[in-house]
């Protein structure tokens, strides 16, 4: 039997409840989707499954979308993170209206995770549409204020405040600069950024990991939160923040590497807002701990880029920002707050 | 219709995230639709590579042997579509890129185990990109998946005959659609409802004119 029949009958029949019994065409209900990644198979308990696993969308009776599918082979680290997030997301009395409703299923050797379909438009989506500033910074205010229970609820999953525990994520920042240092970075860039980040201690908070604006879509209530698969991976504080304004700006055309960090230098028109948010999220910490923070974004998330095999071209961009940084902080990034 | 996290938009190169990381094009991601079916056995495989596409890689994850046809061989003038090896001898058998003939489609029938599988991966030949200026090089020596192909499948001796169609190709697939219409509309309604391209996309689809849209198809086909 194909497998797509074997995967649409199994996830129909565990999902009765929702989508309703009787007898239809099984073939006609699965888009799969991001298949491109998945590299060569391999064998487990018998099966032939993608060592990654792809995603799907499930069709319901009416032929409208009515489930996202994750499906990944048992032990995938990343879906079992997601999935411990969605169920207690899922039951928290704030954040579960600010993400999909999710349900653990399985197929064989596979996990599935089904999320209710959200229909909706995506927040990069939203930004291109309404390119002025006024719409730009309303929209990113929206979704700082929005995304507040999904981070407190985090911070609760995660077993408290964070207060007294330092983050992890500085403790590789060493490593991250001599990758990037491979790649270009000059030694004076990062001699300067390497004696910021080593003398500052940062509370541990957890963080959405990829929280930008292809991962935020906006319904009829609200905004809602997508892919939890790094979902308290990264601890550094403001990293959500900071991803969500960059991927924003870069959303309305961006200006060019560096744009959003140049605009609140120069109190350009993202500034008051880039100010805001972090007055909103920064909680206690200090002006150096922030750009410590930043910094830190700014190192890690470059030097993953290039661990994964991202092309010089692809990460120039990034690159480039992290040598303007040391200018940048110097020059007193948050003094202003 | 709803619209959600699957439509799909150009990135700037400097917008990317984990999901793009991700999905950078694999050197073997041609392979990747060898999941669609589940695949019987471990025991042999046996390859007719084509258009310089070869599944060997892949293949050999999942098989203890696999062996290879020479192109050459099958489908040419001067071929004899004659398999040289036993009945029942192999798992599954690819054919990539290659039309075979009623004779061919016996041989291959021929040569499967009981509950064998044909993964038949082909260009679409009413793609309507086929038809412009930018892609000659698709005409050369490719062969095309046409309707009448699944028929042919059929009238070999297949039971169970599948149906999907690949976008963006066959070479670096992201999304895979069962042949059926209320996928290839949803399809097309999600990842194209804005432009005129998009509409003119919805529009087709909602007419049953999704062969046009797709430069692979790809056939599963089980003795």
């Amino acid at each position: 039997m194909p497998g797509f029949e074997l995967l649409t009958r199994s996830l129909l029949g565990q999902l009765d409840d929702q989508l309703g019994g009787g007898p239809r065409s099984w073939s006609d209900l699965l888009i799969v989707r991001n298949v491109g990644p998945v590299l060569a198979t391999q064998a487990l308990d018998g099966d032939r499954v993608s060592n990654r696993g792809f995603n799907a969308i499930l069709l319901g009776r009416d032929g409208e979308p009515s489930h996202y599918l994750k499906i990944r082979p048992a032990g995938n680290e990343a879906f079992r993170r997601e999935a411990r997030v969605h169920a207690f997301l899922g039951s928290h009395p704030e954040a579960r209206h600010v993400v999909a409703s999710g349900r653990t299923l399985l197929h064989g050797p596979m996990r599935i995770l089904a999320c209710e379909f959200l229909g909706g438009e995506r927040m990069d989506v939203v930004l291109r549409k309404g390119k002025d500033e006024g719409r730009w910074s309303e929209t990113v205010g929206a979704v700082l204020t929005a995304s507040s229970p999904f981070w407190g609820a985090l911070i609760q999953m995660a077993g408290g405040s964070g207060e007294g525990v330092k983050s992890t994520a500085l403790e590789n920042i060493a490593l991250d600069l001599a990758t990037l240092q491979e790649i270009g970075l000059g030694h004076e860039a990062s001699a300067a950024l390497g004696g910021r980040l080593v003398s500052v201690d940062l509370p541990s908070i957890p963080q959405h990991g990829d929280f930008w604006p292809r991962n935020i879509l906006r319904v009829e209530q609200g905004w809602r939160i997508l892919d939890l698969e790094t979902c308290g991976e990264v601890d550094l504080p403001l990293y959500d923040v900071f991803h969500l304004i960059r991927g924003s700006v870069g959303a309305t055309g961006g200006g060019g590497p560096g744009a959003w960090l140049a605009s609140w230098e120069e109190f350009g028109p993202h500034s008051s807002t880039l100010r805001q948010a972090l007055e909103r999220h920064a909680g206690p910490l200090d002006p150096e701990q922030i750009e410590a923070a930043l910094a830190g974004y700014l190192v890690a998330f470059t030097a993953r880029l290039v661990r994964r095999g991202i092309s010089r071209d692809r990460t120039a961009p990034w690159l480039k920002e992290v040598e303007m940084l040391p200018a940048v902080l110097d020059k007193g990034w948050v003094t202003c707050l | 219709m709803k619209t959600a996290q699957a439509r799909e938009t150009p990135l700037s190169r400097d917008s990317l995230g984990p999901e793009q990381i991700d999905s950078e094009p694999a050197e073997e991601s041609c392979l990747n639709p060898l999941w669609i079916e589940v695949l019987p056995g471990g025991e042999a495989a046996l390859e007719i590579p084509g258009s310089g596409v070869k599944l060997g890689p892949a293949l050999r994850a999942l098989f203890r042997r696999v062996e290879e046809l020479p192109a050459e061989s099958w489908g040419g003038p001067a071929a004899t579509t004659r398999i040289p090896f036993q009945d029942r001898t192999f798992d599954l058998v690819t054919l990539y890129g290659k039309r075979p003939s009623t004779r061919a489609l016996g041989e291959i029938v021929r040569v499967l185990k009981p509950s064998g599988v044909l993964y038949l991966a082909a260009w679409n030949r009413w793609w309507f990109g086929r038809f412009r200026k930018a892609c000659p090089r698709l005409d050369s020596g490719r062969v095309y998946a046409g309707p009448r192909l699944a028929g042919l499948v059929r009238s070999a001796g297949f039971s169970v005959v599948r149906q999907y169609y690949v976008d963006p190709s066959l070479a670096q697939p992201r999304d895979i659609l069962p042949a059926y219409g209320p996928s290839l509309r949803a399809h097309e309604i999600l990842r194209w409802r804005e432009g005129e391209a998009g509409r003119l996309r919805v529009s087709l689809a909602c007419l049953r004119m999704s062969w046009l849209l797709y430069s692979g198809r790809i056939i599963v086909a089980r003795v």
